[in-house]
């Protein structure tokens, strides 16, 4: 045993005698859940450190995904912030990215001990998409996101959260640099055929249609992300802003 | 009322009108107004500026700090965006908005290592020891007198905030340098042209011995200034570099002949009345007066077929000016003398002049060889004369931008560009073209004074080298024209923006922009040359030439000294022909043109010697000394002609002659001299230069109408 694990399941041991018992994987999942419906970081923060703290102690590949998952709660939640915050406030965005950067880091090294599913495909794909915030992390990181994308999508076709993954570069990349809106549609077409409620499809194809400059369809796929989960910061911000 | 007094009665009001309407009049000293010179020239830098946009940039060197620590780039980047924001401001090139744009304000490592593995930055935006990094503002004034004033006071407050976090900051660039021009010109003007004002008026006083003279002379020459003035402004003239000259040009040229008028009467009225005194002055002064303002009028009025329209423009308002200073001085002037019953006085230097006379005319031939071996001399160094500037050293050592000029040039980037611009047959993503391109850029780059060439085929190596994912080894120019094409036609609005500004849409037409960091024209000059020649040796389907704003203020100013020597060449023409003609005495004019003559050879010695070299503001010395020697020496012959038709010997009559105008010649001379000198205190190094060498001037000038002219006079036939 290593001196950090010793350190660590002391740290744990001490937690559980003074806060009770850990949370199970269930109750880690459902937590996980919550936290990203309410878009709360916070929340999502402990749920990563809870799981982190758990595999310490009791290693299972269900909790390894929980883990990777967690961290990229984390790194999308904290990139969403990163995205909201003014260009203005260099230091405190740098900070940010290197919280993202760490949460990302510490989900691809989680995964690298997991056997290979389109799922783990799928969440390693995000994972290097959270690190990419600029033309230089582009390059440096799109052909492990284009190679873990197709992956999860050869794995299992019918991955409606790989196909979301897939459309990202379609979606975000200037047209010279293969940036194309109309097939980033359509994949984000196919992701809500095959699971309509996922909000990640909804809310990207509400942009995907914003960037097309079709607002009605915009517009509608707000309103629905919305209406399926009343806390949807995203679609809430976006329709508080419109006049 | 007399004619007389009703002339000089309209002449005070027209003065005083003129007063009102000069102190309307604007200065503008923009660029612009130098560089229409050469038609063609022209058309071609417009073309460039519709092309790739504007040429002129200021650098803001930074030092001090740890350049590639994420707080120092953070601080960049916030002063990238104040700069971007600054009206006139066209871009900013710079590490931080790399930093900014291309790794979205993170990995300060990655950014390290972009910036140091390649040519791509060094010497342009970062110092090769990487101590030392550039921001280069690309700027496109208004056309408004005041916009580079106001551009670069709006980049020293975008870059303050840097100094306050431990950066150094240093701003350079032909905007930073013109603006730096203008502010201490104009504060030395304010300062020196007073005191010197003060100082000659306060010589002439003591040696006209009267308050009463000196105010007379300082009215007649004050009236010429303003009524020239108050014209330039009612025609919708503006002041700029040159025509400031104009005031204290005609000022020292209309004191003159108001000098001989109050001279001639201060003796006359020794013996007569006031009002004979005043008649019989005019008289006297009338004639030469006239022949020597129409002179020096013409001499400038040569300026009128220059090429430079500021030329042009100072040309014919000098013209102007003198011709209004003849009624000034022969009727405002006397009138004046009149009202304000201006005393008789011995002037203290008429025994001065009288004492030189004497000695002169006891060995005019060894005055005369004297005089040739200085001729000699002088005439041999003149070709040690410098014909280029470097405006640099207009200003003090210790001035700031001087400073930041001396630490930044040696570090990093450079001052301005030479603009080379290609033309091809192909598009510049054939590789048949690159060879062509990168040959032209080794041969800019192997001169000493260019920092750094900035080609778009290292635009077209970085494209590379970003597009296959930013490796160092990835930084060459493509495989084919195909491969050239894909990187092109995958660039994003700000790549296309800097594709633009080095080729055009069609791709045919290339720009490379050598920046050079050497302010000395001559060496500029010989960059060009070279470039030129490069250009000439192009292979066929490929040709090119040079502009660039700074090319053409060089080149302008070229031609501005080549048409001022040219109008002295005329003026001497002018001399001549104008006292034979005058005096019906071919042999005068021929006599009058070796004390004329000989002070301009011996200033250019001077500059030849002191390292003065002849630039826009040195080569109008000539003029001026040319125009208060002709006085001068107008006056003597004048005097001289008639004591001969009067019967004395050629002796007596040169004698007679220097005691009647001696006096006014020292007067002048002195008066002038002193306020001249007096701008050798000035900081602004040309007003200084000025000041020493027309001061110098005047005094070789007197020298030679006092003595190298009665020496002439006595020593050789004349036909009165």
């Amino acid at each position: 045993m290593t001196l950090f694990r010793a350190v660590v399941v002391l740290v744990v041991s001490a937690t559980v005698a003074v806060a009770g018992q850990p949370r199970d994987l269930p109750s880690l999942t459902r937590a996980l859940d919550d936290a990203v419906r309410s878009y709360d970081t916070s929340a999502a923060t402990v749920v990563l450190s809870e799981a982190r703290v758990a595999r310490a102690s009791a290693d299972f590949p269900q909790l390894g995904e929980l883990h990777a998952r967690a961290a990229l709660a984390v790194a999308e939640l904290l990139r969403i912030e990163f995205e909201g915050f003014p260009q203005g406030e260099a230091e405190r965005r740098r900070l940010l990215g290197l919280r993202i950067d760490a949460a990302a880091e510490e989900g691809l090294h989680v995964l690298d001990g997991l056997p290979e599913t389109s799922e783990l495909q799928r969440i390693r794909a995000d994972l290097i998409a959270t690190m990419i915030r600029s033309d230089f992390r582009a390059k440096k990181y799109e052909q492990e996101f284009l190679t873990a994308v197709g992956r999860a999508l050869e794995l299992d076709e019918s991955n409606a959260r790989a196909w979301v993954s897939s459309a990202k570069p379609y979606l975000f990349a200037e047209p010279q640099q293969g940036g194309d809106v109309a097939e980033a549609l359509r994949r984000l077409d196919r992701a809500l055929e095959l699971d309509p409620g996922l909000e990640s499809a909804r809310l990207l194809r509400a942009v995907a249609h914003d960037k097309a400059g079709n607002q009605a369809a915009a517009e509608r796929d707000w309103q629905a992300a919305l209406r399926a989960n009343p806390q949807c910061r995203p679609a809430l911000e976006r329709l508080q802003s419109q006049p | 009322m007399s004619w007389r007094r009703a002339v000089a009665v309209a002449l005070v009001a027209l003065t005083a009108a003129a007063a009102v309407a000069a102190s309307r009049m604007r200065v503008d000293n923009r660029l612009e107004r130098w560089v229409d010179t050469d038609p063609a020239e022209a058309k071609r830098y417009h073309e460039f500026r519709e092309q790739f946009g504007s040429d002129e940039f200021v650098v803001v060197a930074l030092s001090g700090v740890p350049l590639f620590d994420a707080e120092v780039l953070d601080a960049m980047v916030a002063a990238q965006e104040r700069l971007e924001a600054v009206p006139g401001v066209t871009r900013v090139d710079s590490l931080a908005a790399v930093y900014r744009d291309l790794y979205g304000g993170e990995d300060p490592e990655a950014l390290e290592a972009e910036a140091t593995s390649t040519p791509f930055y060094r010497g342009l935006l970062l110092s090769g020891d990487s101590k030392v990094t550039a921001m280069l503002v690309e700027v496109d004034p208004v056309a408004e007198p005041q916009a580079r004033h106001r551009i670069v006071s709006d980049l020293r407050r975008a870059v303050a905030p840097l100094e306050a976090q431990g950066f150094s900051v240093e701003l350079v660039g032909s905007t930073v340098l013109v603006d730096a021009l203008d502010e201490l010109s104009r504060r030395e003007a304010l300062r020196t042209f007073p005191a010197a004002l003060v100082a000659s008026m306060l010589v002439l006083a003591l040696l006209v011995r009267s308050w009463r003279g000196m105010a007379v002379a300082a009215a007649c020459s004050g009236a010429t200034v303003l009524l020239t003035l108050g014209l330039m402004e009612v025609t919708g003239r503006e002041l700029h570099m040159m025509s400031s000259a104009l005031p204290s040009l005609l000022w020292v040229l209309a004191l003159g002949n108001s000098v001989h008028v109050l001279q001639r009467y201060q003796r006359l009225h020794e013996q007569h009345s006031v009002d004979d005194a005043v008649s019989e002055a005019v008289a006297d002064a009338t004639l030469p007066g006239t022949l020597a303002t129409l002179t020096t009028a013409l001499g400038f009025l040569s300026l009128v077929t220059a090429d430079m329209a500021p030329v042009r423009e100072v040309g014919l308002f000098a013209a102007l000016g003198l011709a209004l200073s003849l009624p000034v001085n022969l009727v405002l002037g006397p009138e004046l003398i009149r009202l304000l019953r201006v005393p008789a006085r011995r002037s203290v230097a008429r025994a001065g002049a009288q004492w030189s006379a004497r000695t002169v005319l006891r060995r005019p031939r060894l005055v005369l060889a004297v005089a040739a071996l200085v001729t000699v001399v002088a005439a041999a160094m003149i070709p040690r004369i410098r014909v280029a500037s470097n405006p640099l050293a207009f200003l003090p050592s210790g001035h700031e931008v001087t400073r930041a000029y001396r630490s930044t040039g040696a570090k990093i980037a450079g001052f301005y560009s030479l603009e080379v611009v290609i033309q091809t047959d192909v598009p510049w993503t054939d590789p048949r073209v690159w060879p062509v391109v990168d040959g032209l850029q080794a041969r800019l780059e192997a001169s000493p004074v260019v920092a750094k060439v900035v080609s778009p085929l290292d635009l077209l190596r970085k494209l590379r080298q970003w597009q296959r994912g930013f490796g160092p080894s990835d930084y060459a120019l493509p495989a084919s024209r195909e491969e050239a094409e894909d990187l092109v036609a995958a660039l994003d609005g700000r790549g296309r923006q800097l594709v633009d500004r080095l080729v055009t849409g069609d791709g045919r037409t290339l720009r490379l922009s050598a920046i050079v960091n050497e302010m000395d024209e001559g060496s500029f000059l010989e960059l060009v040359a070279a470039t030129r020649q490069a250009l000439a040796q192009l292979p066929g389907g490929v040709n090119g030439w040079v502009t660039g704003m700074v090319l053409r203020l060089v080149e302008a100013q070229q031609d501005l000294v080549s048409s001022q020597l040219r109008s002295l060449g005329f003026a001497c023409v002018v001399i001549f022909v104008v006292i034979a003609f005058g005096l019906r005495s071919w042999r005068l004019g021929l006599l009058s043109l070796p004390p004329n003559v000989l002070p301009v050879i011996v200033i250019f010695a001077l500059m030849a010697v002191a390292g003065i070299p002849l630039d826009a503001a040195t080569v109008m010395v000539a003029s001026v000394t040319l125009g208060i020697s002709v006085d001068n020496n107008i006056h003597l012959l004048t005097d001289f002609r008639r004591e001969r038709w009067l019967g004395g010997s050629r002796r007596l009559a040169a004698g007679r002659a220097v005691d009647q105008v001696g006096a006014a010649m020292v007067v002048t001379t002195a008066t002038t001299c002193i306020g001249f000198f007096s701008l050798c205190l000035s900081a602004f190094v040309p007003i200084r230069e000025f000041g020493f060498l027309v001061g110098s001037a005047m005094l070789i000038g007197l020298a030679a109408d006092l003595w190298m002219g009665p020496a002439l006079l006595t020593a050789t036939e004349d036909t009165p």
